[in-house]
């Protein structure tokens, strides 16, 4: 970079200068270019990075000398921006009008000229910076594949950004292309509603050819794991949603660790990915972690009963749980509060550690901070499930049909359900796979290795029988 | 005891008690009628009244046993049954008393009034039935309380001085609370309600019953009558205990139609078309417990109260308690531990078992 120089603010002009020298006095320069490049690097120079007020220039200096900066050159490659270097013909038409028409545009043209410096050392280094494209500039963008979501929609933001804040979407594109997971578990006695709220859930029916077993052919029954999946898609978007049923837990006459199978196939799961992470092949490893465990407690309690205190202390170190007070249509609205009030201290009086909600940042605003709030105290979620569509107030909505009224499961008003759904899926879905990935997941595997290092320690010892010669060699090494 | 007995007529009488099959029904032999008309009126069914002023100067008694998971319900149904604050709810429980380890036998007794007839009522609860994790056998606590008392009464009745009107703390009826789960009975129940069907007068309720839609509870009834019907569990009205056809036909319908019982129980009150009722309030209506159409809560109470109360007292007395006697009696020394006739002498016993009516 010719622009060795220690001032400031002359680099970037000085790059200016450089494409635009470049364009205008070679045959293969482009002047459109040589102004698009001017352009852009006075809006960069005038830009207001966040959290800083206005750009250093030689941080732009810093950031295109250093070739090193892999980031920088992905960046520029993947940037769609970058199909413009390609065909500049193309843009250029496009590109007058725009410059003409807005009359922000300083014609730099004639500034450069006056900013030439005296000395202006020929290094082929500057072809280097000419090849970068200039992505930014205003016209050469072409239209956002993401429409709204586009942070840089308006017309303003374009001469000021660099456009690294799309990246968001970036990642979005591609997630939507492959599609996510979720495993999801749901545990509790029999007859609490856990299918019909599953259906609820995710609009399916999950269980159509179900058989239920008779009160004979249960007292023979042992805890079984089964899981159900499907594929649903909406807008797009594709989820492989599983179902980890738990039939037969807390059925029994005698329950004692009922709880044991679902603790190990959680385990299993866990083992398996590791395994497979630790293997050779890791590019199509399938996620079967559970990442979510729904937890039934009857309604028909005086709050949690010992199993229930049983089972979540069991789990809470492997799955998040999510404790759900089922067939809430059986209560009142100040039973429901009791109860409610009642299962939150004995889950804290047990120091079980259910899911607990990430807290927002202090710069959402206040409704979403209300309604975050809320969410956190409506822990249990008192849900009503249904699979059967019934006539409510002049719409058809699904709901259960009493003689003395109709319960719609979708009102807010009469129970949370819309509350777990929006939880469970539209805002805390990532949430939970990542607690799942970073904590539950990881404390499995710090636990696996230690006591797979004992084991090779123990082995080790036992293998050269302790000697003290064997002992001291290694100490020396 | 047995010792007293001679060698045949405990052979006649051991052939009798074999466990599965019942003895026959002690009931009175019904009197040859000779129709004759009369020639005037005499009076006789003015015993009807005496009776009636006899029983209203001694009072009644009546015991009731609640069994079910905690949380079912069953002290507010009592309560709302007679009207009256006779069970202490559980949910009003301080923080210590929480689940008992053990099935405990809590009997609390009142004196209800009404239109000058006098009732002791005494209600058994039984709380930590079914609440532990290993629920094995937690009926037993239950069984050995209700033979307990057939135990006092045959003590008492045994006795050379026996005092006119025996105090009766056997159980006359045991409520079995059912859970609403929509699916079928639990393993829980079917255990239960077979040791205990054979030594008490078990009436099912469905408890909480404003949690299925119709539909749903017929479905639920239909399936729970038809796995009592294969495993063998005789709920009350035995359909062997049925004296005449009128009985059989009103039995009848009533345990194919409407046992087990789906019952909602309340003790607060709110206004419903301008008139006072029993209910519990939801943002989307109001259940009212007397109203047939929502549950069968009238219905329950009729059926305990106004109609089979004295049958449930008789059935006991009559073939339970003699069921428990003639084994006690027959049994080779075989006492309960911790527990005998000691300091009362056993009167030689008759050669044929001869009932006794009170």
């Amino acid at each position: 970079m010719p622009a060795s120089s220690s001032s400031l603010e002359a680099p970037s002009l000085v790059f200016a200068l450089c494409i635009a020298r470049h364009s205008l006095f070679t045959a293969k320069g482009d002047p459109w270019l040589a102004c698009g490049a001017g352009c852009w690097l006075w809006a960069v120079s005038r830009r207001k990075l966040p959290g800083s007020c206005g750009i250093r220039s030689f941080q732009i200096k810093r950031f295109l000398e250093d070739t090193d900066d892999a980031e920088l050159n992905k960046f520029v490659k993947d940037f769609p921006g970058s199909e413009s270097c390609h065909q500049p013909e193309a843009k250029t038409r496009v590109s007058r009008s725009h410059l003409e028409s807005r009359p922000q545009t300083p014609d730099l043209c004639q500034d450069d000229l006056e900013f030439r410096p005296p000395s202006w050392p020929q290094s082929c280094d500057s072809q280097q910076f000419f090849t970068a494209p200039a992505p930014l500039s205003p016209s050469a963008r072409p239209r956002s594949p993401w429409g709204k979501l586009d942070p840089y929609d308006s017309s303003e933001d374009d001469k000021e950004y660099v456009g690294f804040a799309t990246l968001p979407n970036q990642v979005h594109r591609k997630s939507v292309k492959k599609g996510f997971d979720f495993t999801l578990m749901v545990a509790g006695e029999s007859g609490l509603g856990k299918s019909t709220l599953v259906n609820s859930l995710f609009l399916t029916d999950l269980y159509r050819d179900r058989k239920l077993l008779s009160a004979e052919e249960r007292i023979m029954q042992t805890v079984e794991i089964t899981k159900h999946a499907v594929d649903i898609e909406e807008k797009g978007v594709r989820l492989r949603l599983t179902i980890v049923d738990t039939p037969g837990f807390g059925d029994a006459v005698n329950n004692t660790e009922c709880w044991k199978p679902v603790a190990e196939y959680i385990d299993q799961q866990f083992e398996q990915y590791f395994r497979d992470e630790s293997g050779l092949n890791r590019k199509n490893i399938q996620d079967n972690r559970v990442h979510c465990c729904l937890y039934f407690i009857s309604p028909f309690g005086h709050g949690l009963r010992p199993l229930d205190v049983e089972f979540m202390k069991a789990l809470h170190h492997r799955v998040n749980i999510v404790p759900i007070l089922a067939k809430a249509d059986t209560l009142t609205p100040p039973e429901v509060e009791r109860k409610k009030c009642k299962i939150r201290e004995e889950i804290e009086h047990f120091g079980i550690k259910v899911y607990q909600f990430p807290d927002c940042d202090s710069d959402e605003d206040e409704d979403f901070k209300l309604q975050d709030q809320a969410l956190k105290e409506s822990i249990p979620f008192a849900v009503i499930g249904s699979n059967t569509v019934v006539e409510a107030r002049g719409r058809r909505v699904r709901g259960r049909l009493y003689p003395w009224g109709i319960v719609e499961v979708e009102n807010p008003g009469h129970c949370d359900f819309v509350k777990l759904r929006t939880m469970l899926v539209r805002t805390h879905m990532q949430d939970l796979k990542d607690v799942t990935r970073e904590t539950h997941y990881e404390n499995y595997r710090a636990q696996c290795i230690q006591s797979m290092t004992r084991l090779v320690v123990k082995e080790r010892n036992r293998n050269c029988g302790g000697c003290r010669r064997c002992c001291t060699k290694s100490k020396d090494r | 005891m047995s010792k007293g007995l001679p060698e045949s007529r405990t052979d006649a009488a051991m052939s009798e008690l074999v466990p599965e099959p019942r003895p026959k029904p002690a009931v009175p032999m019904k009197p040859v009628s000779i129709n004759s008309s009369l020639l005037g009126y005499i009076g006789i069914d003015t015993i009807i009244e005496q009776m009636r002023k006899k029983t209203m100067k001694t009072g009644f008694d009546f015991n009731i046993m609640v069994v079910g998971q905690s949380g079912l319900g069953k002290s507010t149904l009592v309560n709302t049954l007679f009207k009256s604050q006779v069970s202490r709810k559980a949910s009003s429980w301080t923080r210590e008393e929480k689940i008992p380890k053990t099935v405990e036998i809590k009997a609390i007794g009142h004196v209800i009034e009404e239109g000058g007839v006098k009732m002791k009522l005494t209600v058994i609860d039984t709380p930590g039935f079914g609440d532990q994790i290993n629920n094995e056998n937690c009926w037993e606590p239950i069984e050995k309380y209700i033979n307990e008392q057939y135990e006092k009464f045959l003590k008492e009745e045994v006795n050379i001085a026996r005092k006119k009107r025996i105090p009766d703390t056997r159980v006359h009826c045991c409520l079995y609370f059912i859970s609403p789960t929509g699916h079928s009975l639990r393993p829980l129940d079917l255990e239960f309600m077979k040791h205990l069907s054979k030594v008490v007068n078990i009436i099912p309720v469905i408890a909480k019953a404003d949690t299925m839609t119709l539909e749903e509870k017929s479905e639920f009834k239909q399936r729970v009558r038809k796995e009592l019907e294969v495993n063998g569990i005789e709920f009350y009205p035995q359909k062997e205990f049925d004296e005449d056809l009128e009985d059989k036909t009103e039995n009848d319908k009533i345990r194919q139609e409407s046992m087990p019982f789906a019952v909602v129980g309340s003790d607060k009150e709110y206004q419903v078309n301008g008139k006072r009722v029993l209910g519990r309030k939801t943002p989307w209506g109001i259940i009212e417990v007397e109203n047939l159409n929502h549950c069968e809560f009238a219905l329950l109470r009729d059926f305990v109260i106004r109609t089979h109360l004295q049958d449930l007292k008789e059935v006991t007395h009559n073939i339970h308690y003699e069921t428990y006697r003639a084994k006690r009696l027959n049994d080779n020394g075989g006492l309960p531990p911790g527990e005998g006739l000691l300091g009362t002498v056993l009167p030689p016993v008759p050669a044929t078992p001869c009932p006794t009516a009170e």
